[in-house]
C-alpha cells in the first residue's frame, strides 16, 4: 500500500491534504492562535500578512475583527465531523436497506428500489435543503441530511453484491451442508464489497463536504455562531470591496479539502480494485 | 517479369512500454505474389498478428516502433503521411478480423457501414455505392441483400457478419487481403464456409491473401506458401506441400507432429517440450533452443541465419556449416 | 414494438415516482410544522387555533389531508403563500422563466465545454492537453458553486467591471450564473465522456473503421463519439437535476429571481406552501427531463429501437 502510494504522486498530495485537514480538526484548540469567536473590533477587517497585513493575524481579521486563521483552522471540525459520521451513518442505512432488499426481493426489492430511483433523480441539494428547513439546523441535523443523501449508493453496492451471491452455486451447496444464511451472506460478502465501499465512501466524502458547506452558506447548516467554512464565505461576500481575502480563503480551504479527498479516493480505486480502473 | 505485389523487407517491431523492452517482430522477410494465399502461422504473440497490423500499420506508435520496409506495388507504407495510408487502407489493401461479433460498429446498419468505404475511395454516387455494396453482397452468398443494407449487426449471426466484412473489405477491390485468423471465433461448419468463399473470392477477383492462422488445418486446406513464425521470427518459409511432407525446423516438425492425424490414430500426440520465452525476456541465440531437442553449442550465441534451400527458407543452425564445428 | 414497450414501461416508474415524491414532500411537511399556527396571530387562543384546524380540515386522518392535497393539486391549487398572501402556485409560476433561461444555459455552456474537451481529452490520450483538461476537470468538480460564483464577482464585476453582480435584464448579467452552474456540470461530462470515449476508442470497430481507410474525424466523431455519447447520455440527465439543486444555490449567490432562491427565501420565512410547489416542480422537471433522455437514448440506439 505504501509502495502504490509512493508512485502515485497525486494520491500522496491527496492523503497528505486530509491528513492536514484531520489534523486541524483534532488539534483545533491547542493549534489555533485565537479564541475563533473572540471579537476585536479595534481590529476588523485586516488584510491577511500577505496583503499588507501583520503577523498578529495571519490570514487577517472579519468584520467582528474575529481572526480567521482560527476561524479556518475551527471550520475544519464542522467539515471533518459531517463528513465522517455523515458517511458512517449513510453507510449503516445503506447497508441495511440494500442487504434488506437484496436478502427479501420481492415487493420489499421492489419498494426500497423505487425510493432508491426516486431519491437519485432528486438532486440532493434541494433535498438536504428540504430536509434541513423541515429539522432545523443543528450538527445532528446536518449529519442526518448528508446521510439521507448518500446512502442510496451503499444500498445499490450491497444489494447487488446479495444478488450475484445469492446466484452463485456454491452457495446451494453451503446451504444444503447446514450452514445459516445469514452467516453465508456475511462470511461471503464482506470480503467483496469492502474495497468498493472503501472508495464509494471516500469519494461520497468528497460530496457531502460541498453539501455541508452549501448548506452553511446558505444559513440552513449547523447554528450560525459555530464557524464553519461555507458560513464564513457568505459572511465575507459582504465585504468583498474592503478585504476580499474573506471571501476568497475559506472557498480555498473547502476546494482544496475537497480535491484532497477526491485525489485520495481516485488513489484509493486504483489501488483497491485495479479493475474499475478506465 | 515480377507479378510481387507486396514485399516486406527486414522488418522489425518492437514494443516500448513500461515493463521492458519486446522485440515482437524481428527482421521477418517475405513476398507476396499477384494471387498468392501467403499463411502466417504460430501460436499466440509469435508476432503473426502484429505482422499483419503493420502492414495496414494499425499499431499505435508509440509503444510500437516499426523498421524497415513494406513495399506495396513498390511504394513503402511506412513512409506514407497518415492522410495517404489512408488512401491505401480499405483501397488497396483490406484487412479482416478475428471477432466479427465485435468488427461493426453497433449503431449504424450495415447498408451504411459499406457504403462509407465506396463513398470514401471512389469518386461515386450515395445509389452506386448501394448498389455496389449490395452486390458484393450478394458474391459473399449473403441470401437477400437488401433487407440486410437495412439491418444492424446485433440482427445478424457471426458467420454472416464475418461475411459482410469479407464482402466489406473487397469493395474497393484490393490487392491484397489480410485475414487474421478470420475463422477463430466462428463453428467449425461455418468456418469451411468462409474458408470456400475465401478461395472463390481469391480464385475470381485475383485478390492475394495473407492468413494469419494458428490453425494448420486451416494452413492446409486454403494457402500456397506457409510462413512458420515462432517468438517474433519467422523460422520457414516454403510452398505448403513442403511444409507438410518435409518441415526443416524443428519447431515445424514439432507444431505438425502435435496435430492428430487419421492415420497415428492411436498413438500418443507429441507436444512440444517447454514454453514459450517472453518476449521480454528472450533467450540469447536462437529464441527456440530451449525448446529444441536438436540443440547444440552454436545455438546459445548466436540468432541462426536464414538458410535458402532453393523455393524454401528456414533459419536454423542445421542447415549451416557451423552445425558441424567441433564443439 | 420494443421502443415502446421499453418506454411505456419507464413512463410508469417515471410516474410512480412523481407520486412517490408528493408523497415524501406532504409527510415531511406535515411532520414539519403546524400551518395554522402560522396563518394566525401568535396571540390567538387555543380555540381559535383549533377552530381553524377543524376549517382547513388538519384535523382529518393523513390519507385524507394527501388526497386532498393531490387532488387541489391537479386542480392548480396549491393553497396560498402565507408571506405573499398570494395563490403559492402563480409566485412560483412567475419566477419559472428565470431557473429555465438559467438551466438551459448553463447546460449549454456545460455541454459546448464538456464535449470537446472530453472527446479532446480522450484521443490526445497521456499527451499535456489531457493532463491539462484532466486537472481542470478534477478541479472544477471540487470548487464549490457559490465560491467559484463569488470569485467571479469579485474579478469580472469589481476588479475589471466588465459584467454586473447581478441582475435580469440582459445577457451579460445571464453569463456569470451560467458559467458557475454549468462548470460542475461541465466537469462532470468532460469526464465521463473521457472514459467513454478511451473505452470506445480502444473497440475492435474502431480498428475495422481506421483499417477501412476512414479519416481520423470520420472515426471520431461518428464511430466513437455516437457510440460514447450513447453512454454519457444518461448521465447527461442526471445532470440536468444536480443542476437544478445548484440553481438554488447560483440563484442566492447572484441574486437571480428565479425558483431556486424563491425556495431558499420561502424556507426561511416558513412559507411552506411555496416550498412544497417548488420541490413538486422542481421533481416533476426531473422526471420529464429524464424521460425525454430516455427516448433520445432508445433513438441512437438500434439495439433498443429495434428489438
Amino acid at each position: 500500500m505504501w509502495k502504490s502510494l509512493k508512485e502515485s504522486k497525486t494520491g500522496l498530495v491527496g492523503v497528505i491534504v486530509v491528513l492536514l485537514v484531520v489534523f486541524a480538526a483534532l488539534t483545533a484548540n491547542i493549534i489555533a492562535p485565537y479564541d475563533p469567536t473572540k471579537q476585536d473590533v479595534m481590529n476588523k477587517l485586516m488584510n491577511p500578512v500577505f496583503a499588507g497585513g501583520n503577523f498578529n493575524h495571519i490570514l487577517g481579521t472579519d468584520q467582528l475583527g474575529r481572526d480567521v486563521l482560527s476561524r479556518v483552522i475551527y471550520g475544519s471540525r464542522i467539515t471533518i465531523l459531517v463528513a465522517f459520521f455523515g458517511t458512517i451513518l449513510a453507510g449503516v442505512i445503506g447497508t441495511l436497506l440494500g442487504a434488506i432488499a437484496g436478502y427479501y426481493g420481492k415487493w420489499v426489492d421492489a419498494v426500497i428500489m423505487r425510493i432508491v430511483d426516486i431519491q437519485l433523480s432528486f438532486p440532493f441539494v434541494l433535498l438536504a435543503l428540504f430536509v434541513a428547513a423541515v429539522l432545523g439546523r443543528s450538527l445532528k441535523n446536518v449529519i442526518i441530511v448528508a446521510a439521507i443523501s448518500s446512502w442510496v449508493q451503499y444500498a445499490r453496492l450491497v444489494r447487488g453484491e446479495i444478488l450475484s451471491v445469492k446466484e452463485m452455486e456454491y452457495i446451494e451447496a453451503i446451504r444444503s451442508v447446514g450452514s445459516k444464511n445469514s452467516r453465508i451472506i456475511i462470511r461471503h460478502i464482506i470480503p467483496n464489497i469492502i474495497s468498493p465501499a472503501i472508495v464509494q465512501a471516500t469519494l461520497g466524502m468528497a460530496r457531502i463536504i460541498l453539501m455541508e458547506a452549501s448548506l452553511s452558506y446558505l444559513g440552513l447548516g449547523v447554528p450560525l455562531e459555530i464557524p464553519t467554512w461555507g458560513r464564513m464565505l457568505s459572511d465575507g461576500k459582504d465585504f468583498m470591496l474592503s478585504n476580499p481575502w474573506l471571501a476568497i480563503l475559506p472557498g480555498i480551504a473547502i476546494t482544496i479539502t475537497v480535491l484532497g479527498v477526491n485525489l485520495m479516493g481516485d488513489w484509493l480505486r486504483d489501488y483497491l480494485d485495479p479493475k474499475l480502473n478506465v | 517479369m515480377d507479378d510481387t505485389i507486396l514485399k516486406v523487407e527486414n522488418l522489425n517491431v518492437v514494443f516500448n512500454t513500461k515493463y521492458g523492452c519486446a522485440k515482437a517482430v524481428n527482421q521477418a522477410n517475405f513476398s507476396l505474389k499477384k494471387g498468392q494465399k501467403l499463411g502466417l502461422v504460430g501460436e499466440s504473440g509469435s508476432g503473426k498478428s502484429v505482422i499483419s497490423k503493420s502492414i495496414i500499420r494499425l499499431l499505435a506508435s508509440p509503444p510500437a516502433q516499426i523498421s524497415g520496409k513494406i513495399l506495396l506495388e513498390g511504394q513503402n507504407l511506412l513512409e506514407l503521411s497518415e492522410k495517404k495510408m489512408e488512401v491505401y487502407r480499405g483501397n488497396k489493401i483490406s484487412m479482416i478480423f478475428q471477432e466479427p461479433m465485435v468488427c461493426l460498429n453497433p449503431l449504424f446498419t450495415i447498408g451504411n457501414q459499406m457504403m462509407e468505404v465506396l463513398i470514401k475511395h471512389e469518386k461515386i454516387t450515395k445509389k452506386e455505392a448501394k448498389s455496389r455494396s449490395i452486390e458484393m453482397l450478394r458474391t459473399v452468398e449473403i441470401p437477400s441483400p437488401e433487407t440486410r443494407m437495412k439491418q444492424y449487426p446485433f440482427e445478424l449471426s457471426g458467420g454472416m457478419r464475418q461475411r459482410i466484412m469479407i464482402a466489406m473489405s473487397l469493395l474497393c477491390h484490393p490487392e491484397v487481403l489480410i485475414a487474421d485468423e478470420p475463422t477463430t471465433a466462428l463453428d467449425v461448419t461455418i468456418q469451411a464456409q468462409i474458408i470456400d468463399l475465401l478461395n472463390n473470392l481469391n480464385r475470381d477477383f485475383g485478390t492475394s491473401i495473407i492468413m494469419i492462422t494458428h490453425d494448420l488445418g486451416v494452413i492446409a486446406e486454403m494457402v500456397d506458401t506457409v510462413a512458420v513464425m515462432y517468438c517474433g521470427n519467422i523460422v520457414e518459409k516454403a510452398p505448403v506441400a513442403d511444409i507438410f511432407d518435409t518441415p526443416k525446423h524443428p519447431y515445424t516438425e514439432g507444431l505438425l507432429n502435435s496435430i492428430p492425424s487419421m492415420e497415428d490414430s492411436g498413438k500418443d500426440l507429441e507436444a512440444i517440450e517447454g514454453s514459450v520465452p517472453s518476449l521480454y525476456d528472450l533467450p540469447k541465440g536462437c529464441p527456440f533452443r530451449n525448446r529444441c531437442k536438436y540443440v547444440r553449442k552454436v545455438c546459445e550465441y548466436h540468432i541462426p541465419p536464414t538458410v535458402d534451400l532453393g523455393g524454401r527458407s528456414v533459419s536454423c543452425f542445421q542447415y549451416t556449416d557451423q552445425w558441424e564445428v567441433k564443439e | 414494438m420494443g421502443m415502446a414497450k421499453y418506454l411505456g414501461k419507464r413512463f410508469i416508474q417515471s410516474i410512480i415516482a412523481v407520486f412517490g415524491i408528493t408523497i415524501i414532500v406532504f409527510i415531511v411537511l406535515n411532520i414539519a410544522g403546524d400551518p395554522v399556527k402560522l396563518m394566525l396571530p401568535d396571540t390567538a387562543s387555543y380555540q381559535e387555533i383549533e377552530e381553524m384546524r377543524q376549517k382547513m380540515g388538519y384535523n382529518d386522518p393523513l390519507i385524507v389531508q394527501y388526497l386532498r392535497f393531490l387532488g387541489n393539486a391537479l386542480r392548480g391549487d396549491f393553497g396560498t403563500s402565507y408571506k405573499y398572501n398570494e395563490p403559492a402556485l402563480q409566485i412560483v409560476l412567475e419566477r419559472i422563466p428565470a431557473t429555465v433561461t438559467l438551466a438551459v444555459s448553463s447546460m449549454m455552456i456545460a455541454l459546448v465545454i464538456g464535449i470537446p474537451a472530453g472527446m479532446i481529452s480522450a484521443v490526445k490520450r497521456n499527451s499535456i492537453t489531457d493532463t491539462v483538461i484532466r486537472s481542470l476537470a478534477l478541479l472544477g468538480q471540487c470548487v464549490p458553486a457559490f465560491w467559484l460564483g463569488i470569485m467571479m464577482m469579485l474579478l469580472f464585476a469589481v476588479k475589471l467591471k466588465w459584467l454586473p453582480t447581478s441582475g435580469f435584464d440582459t445577457w451579460s448579467s445571464l453569463l456569470m450564473p451560467s458559467l458557475t452552474l454549468g462548470v460542475f456540470t461541465a466537469a462532470t461530462i468532460t469526464r465521463m465522456l473521457r472514459s467513454s470515449m478511451i473505452e470506445i476508442l480502444g473497440k475492435e470497430y474502431i480498428d475495422v473503421a481506421k483499417a477501412k481507410g476512414l479519416g481520423r474525424y470520420v472515426i471520431i466523431i461518428k464511430h466513437a463519439f455516437k457510440n460514447a455519447l450513447s453512454s454519457v447520455m444518461t448521465v447527461i440527465g442526471l445532470q440536468f437535476s444536480s443542476l437544478l439543486g445548484g440553481a438554488v444555490i447560483t440563484e442566492t449567490v447572484f441574486a437571480w429571481p428565479g425558483i431556486g432562491r424563491l425556495l431558499v427565501q420561502s424556507i426561511e420565512n416558513s412559507d411552506f406552501m411555496v416550498v412544497e410547489i417548488i420541490v413538486i416542480f422542481m421533481a416533476f422537471a426531473i422526471v420529464i427531463i429524464n424521460f425525454i433522455v430516455d427516448i433520445l437514448y432508445c433513438l441512437i440506439n438500434p439495439r433498443i429501437k429495434l428489438q
